[in-house]
């Protein structure tokens, strides 16, 4: 089996053309990662099979017909994760870190389940007791002027819905946030890697699990229209321990008993 | 019948016999190997789908089962405060969301159905919200101590959830379970290439299936067969049926099907798979089979008309010699070697044909040995009667040739009738005795006829000349009706035929009359004699052509003949081949004809006879007599002495030759008697004479023999040959034939050799 890897670099206007290339070189399957680069290989060829390893709301976005049965080349998995989940990320900062009054929310519509959330967040933001304020950043360059602001004007804690700027931005962020000793909560683990305090979100290592899966179901010879998308059943709450003893939490029982890991 | 026909049918019956046997057998054996092979394959199959059920079913139930054993570990023991004992499950709640990553959320209720803690991985937990569950059946299912498993339900259009309820802490925990793990259990579950399982909860509810579309449709299965079955099986607490025969997928199909139950859910896994595909390997082995089978009934085919062929030949065998030996060829044998009953038939059929053959070869000798008797028989009255008319004729002989002499000596008129009676009846007799012996000719055969053309009226003259006298004494009307036709016949013969039937005409008519005439008939000529006689009864028509038959005289009076006539004209006409009809009515006559070819006019008539002048050219010629009977001897002597020749008799050849020793002269003719003494004959004599005097001497042999065989010796010899009673007539006629053919090849007149 050989696996050829395409990447746009941050370069959206790549994208068609990697597709392109993709399709003429007869590929079996194509496991397209952001939902960019599914609609841009999607536009390329409507018959070799498409899997994302996650996408927002696929059915709402009209790439696929219904989630059991998408009917089309495209399947995979949704990170389209009931919009309850806001609230939870903002209870779990809460719970990690009691006395936060002040939240600044960090988010961009990118994935067509974050405005649901994000209101999940904003309606549980009030009976947690804390006032929640929003950056709504477009770019890399924005990002480091966003965390410029933040280091100027620290708020109590940070919430980080992860995406592509905000990703490339991670040590950044998670480096300002400990200097203001600024308890952090991010939609993926991968921030809390990078020295973020705590992330609960869908895991999207298990996601690329299941995405291998499905690529060999279609290899197998399985059609894609008749393999339903999956949505994350997988949450995992992973909370940084020397991140946590830099900012002087001590983590609750309640997060301790929780945490899928504690990275030390 | 035809034979080939049969023989066709015996082949094809014994062949096809033979095929249809082999194939009804190997149809037979096919089609309950092909039964046998059907229900082991459907077994085998539906073990597999039961096995395949009943593992699934095991580790759903098993899953179900380690989630509850994990919930069993959030009891907790009484404690103080109610505070304390949320924040303790708490805590024991994120554990069981840790330990089992399915559970989404976990509630408690208290035994008020007030739920007073709520933990959730992706909603916000929640303590002591007092939500009401008191009517919920998570909250009442679970009243009487009993777990309680609730419906399935999907979040998200594709995740299924279950609820699972169980009293707990005098409360009731709840946990919403993500059921995505028995999708996966049932997804994994492939049978061949369509084969698939599905799960049904209680209600024929579809649960979990490979198209998780069908689920969201809530589909519901209870109505297919093998779904009731197992429903009403799983109600009834019945052991569940493995199989159900009648069994259809969704779309209508045809399925093979097993399903095994999970008690504790009260949920059942079937397990199907296209009945088509189930059964290819049967298909292609029934496939095989056919091919088999093919190849057995061409075999069997082979193998029949072979042993139908053997064994009909053997038969064929048979039936052609029993033909041939019914055709008679008594000595053909039938050659079968098949060493069963069948050459035992062929050899029964050989006995048979030579007891056939010994017994037609006996009757063959039988009927042999009659015909030499009969033969003999014939023979012997042949030789009686030439022994008769021989004997006979040898008195009437010198009888004749006596009374001759006395009619030259006798001057009295007185005397004279008397001598012409005797003469008379000598000559009456004399023609009984040539009836006789022309009947002894006509058996030996030695006639041939001499067919020529010739004119019928000469004939016709004759019978007028001869009987018109005798027939207007009777006082009869006599008419003959002259013919101008020439016939083609022998003259003789025919007027012998002729003769004879007007001479009986003549005899038996008493009044009335009779005609003779002729009628053309084509290319014959028919001649008629009528007579007004008694007539011949129908059944006598025939009789009376035999020898010694005569109608109305039984008295036997010889004056009537010896009832030879007829006799005579029979074979005359047979040996001429001339038809002889009969057309008679009892008193009122008959009508005797006879049919002649019509013969060509021919060129020139005969020259008539030479008849004997009244100048003597007998006189003075020297003649020898030899026989040996003495009385015929001296008899002949006066009779040429009369005629005045020299005589010299003796009774045998050396008797003669010494007598002649005594004579310088030459005889100038011969006349020797054919049979003498001591195993002498006339032709021996003659021949001697010749050889003694060198030179060919006139001769003639006079005979009372009637035996074929003599004549045809006397004939042989070229003699002319007298008939005894030879009358003087006759015997002048004779020399003077003899004398005008000396020196030229003999060839006796007709008239003397017929003597007719």
């Amino acid at each position: 089996m050989i696996i050829e890897y395409r990447a746009a670099d941050w370069d959206r206007e790549k994208l068609p053309f990697l597709a392109e290339e993709l399709v003429e070189r007869q590929v079996d399957v194509i496991v397209a990662v952001a939902e960019a680069s599914v609609n841009a290989v999607r536009s390329a060829s409507s018959s070799i099979p498409i899997v994302m390893p996650f996408s927002g709301d696929p059915a709402g976005s009209g790439l696929v017909t219904s989630l059991a049965h998408p009917s089309g080349n495209v399947t995979g998995l949704s990170l389209d994760v009931t919009p309850e989940i806001g609230g939870k990320m903002l209870q779990l900062l809460k719970e990690t870190a009691p006395k936060i009054r002040t939240v600044t929310l960090w988010w961009k519509s990118r994935f067509a389940s974050y405005p649901e959330q994000v209101r999940h967040m904003q309606a549980s933001a009030h009976r947690l007791g804390v006032r929640l304020n929003e950056i709504k950043e477009h770019s890399l360059q924005e990002v480091e002027a966003e965390l410029a602001a933040i280091d100027r004007h620290p708020p109590h804690a940070l919430v980080v819905m992860a995406d592509p700027p905000t990703s490339a931005a991670r040590e950044l962020i998670a480096a300002t946030a400990r200097k203001h000793r600024m308890p952090t909560m991010f939609s993926q683990r991968l921030y809390v890697d990078a020295g973020g305090l705590i992330s609960y979100g869908p895991s999207l290592t298990h996601n690329f699990r299941r995405a291998a899966v499905y690529v060999a179901k279609i290899l197998k010879g399985a059609n894609p229209a008749d393999l339903p998308i999956e949505q994350p059943t997988k949450f995992e709450l992973v909370v940084n321990l020397t991140t946590a003893k830099a900012l002087g939490i001590t983590l609750p029982p309640g997060i301790l008993v929780r945490a899928d890991e504690v990275i030390p | 019948m035809s034979l080939a026909r049969t023989q066709g049918f015996l082949f094809r019956k014994y062949a096809v016999y033979f095929v249809t046997l082999v194939s009804v057998a190997l149809l037979a054996s096919g089609c309950i190997s092909l039964y046998v092979a059907y229900r082991e394959n459907r077994a085998a199959q539906v073990a597999l789908q039961h096995e395949k059920a009943r593992a699934a079913a095991d580790k759903i139930e098993q899953y179900i089962k380690e989630i509850e054993h994990q919930i069993g570990w959030t009891v907790l023991p009484p404690a103080v405060s109610v505070d304390r004992l949320n924040r303790q499950r708490r805590l024991d709640y994120l554990k069981l969301l840790r330990q089992v990553p399915a559970i989404t959320e976990v509630a408690y209720l208290d035994p008020r159905g007030r739920e007073q803690l709520r933990v959730s991985r992706l909603e916000l937990d929640v303590v002591g919200s007092q939500r009401d569950f008191s009517h919920d059946p998570r909250f009442t299912a679970t009243r009487a101590g009993q777990r309680y498993f609730g419906p399935v339900y999907f979040r998200k259009a594709t995740e299924p959830y279950m609820a699972i309820a169980l009293p707990l802490d005098r409360g009731v925990t709840v946990v919403e379970v993500n059921l995505k793990f028995v999708w996966d259990v049932v997804s994994n579950i492939r049978i061949g290439q369509a084969g698939h399982a599905y799960v049904v909860d209680a209600g024929g509810q579809l649960i979990s299936h490979p198209d998780i579309s069908l689920v969201l449709q809530k589909t519901n299965l209870a109505a297919l067969p093998q779904v009731a079955s197992a429903l009403q099986h799983a109600n009834e607490n019945l052991p569940p049926v493995s199989t159900e025969h009648n069994a259809i997928d969704l779309q209508g199909n045809s399925v093979l099907t097993s399903s095994a139950a999970i008690a504790t859910l009260g949920w059942i896994v079937f397990v199907e798979q296209p009945l088509a595909e189930a059964l290819a390997p049967l298909y292609a082995s029934a496939l095989r089979s056919v091919v088999l089978l093919l190849l057995g009934l061409m075999l069997s085919v082979l193998a029949g008309v072979t042993l139908a062929r053997r064994m009909v030949t053997p038969i064929r065998a048979l039936q052609a010699g029993a033909e041939k030996i019914g055709a008679g060829a008594l000595d053909h044998r039938i050659q079968v070697d098949t060493g069963d009953e069948l050459e035992v038939l062929a050899e029964q059929f050989n006995r048979m044909a030579t007891q056939l053959q010994a017994s037609y070869a006996d009757l063959e000798n039988k009927v042999q040995d009659r015909t030499q008797q009969l033969e003999l028989a014939n023979r012997a009255k042949s030789r009686f009667l030439a022994a008769a008319s021989h004997d006979l004729r040898q008195p009437m002989h010198a009888l004749g040739l006596f009374v001759g002499q006395l009619h030259a000596m006798i001057q009295s008129p007185q005397a004279r009738k008397i001598v012409d009676q005797i003469r008379a009846s000598v000559e009456a007799m004399e023609q009984l005795l040539n009836a006789l012996l022309d009947i002894s000719k006509l058996d030996a055969g030695v006639l041939s006829p001499q067919l020529e053309d010739f004119p019928l009226n000469r004939l016709l003259q004759r019978m007028e000349t001869h009987f018109a006298h005798t027939a207007q004494a009777k006082g009869l009307r006599w008419r003959i009706m002259p013919c101008r036709q020439v016939v083609r016949s022998d003259p003789l013969l025919l007027e012998r035929i002729v003769m004879n039937l007007v001479a009986n005409a003549v005899c038996y008519t008493t009044c009335g009359g009779i005609v003779i005439g002729c009628r053309r008939r084509g290319a014959y000529l028919r001649v008629e004699v009528w007579d007004s006689g008694p007539g011949i009864p129908q059944e006598k028509q025939r009789e009376i052509f035999q020898e010694f038959i005569q109608l109305n005289n039984p008295q036997r009076d010889r004056g009537h003949g010896l009832g030879l006539g007829l006799a005579i004209v029979e074979r005359l006409a047979r040996l001429l081949d001339h038809r002889i009809n009969l057309v008679s009515r009892l008193g009122h006559g008959s009508c005797f004809s006879i049919e002649l070819p019509v013969g060509n006019t021919p060129q020139a008539q005969p020259p008539p006879r030479a008849q004997t002048s009244a100048s003597n050219p007998l006189s003075g010629l020297f003649v020898v007599v030899i026989d040996d009977e003495i009385l015929v001897r001296s008899g002949t002597e006066g009779v040429l002495r009369g005629w005045g020749c020299h005589v010299l008799s003796a009774g045998s050849g050396d008797e003669l030759l010494a007598l002649l020793a005594a004579h310088e002269r030459t005889p100038d003719l011969i006349i020797s008697d054919y049979r003498l003494r001591e195993n002498e004959n006339g032709i021996e004599v003659i021949n001697r004479l010749r050889t003694h005097y060198a030179t060919p001497i006139s001769a003639t042999l006079i005979s009372g023999d009637t035996a074929p065989e003599r004549l045809r010796e006397a004939r042989d010899s070229g003699y002319p040959l007298l008939h005894k009673p030879v009358s003087p007539a006759k015997l002048r006629a004779m020399l003077n034939y003899l004398l005008s053919e000396m020196g030229k090849p003999a060839e006796p007149p007709a008239e003397a050799t017929i003597q007719l």
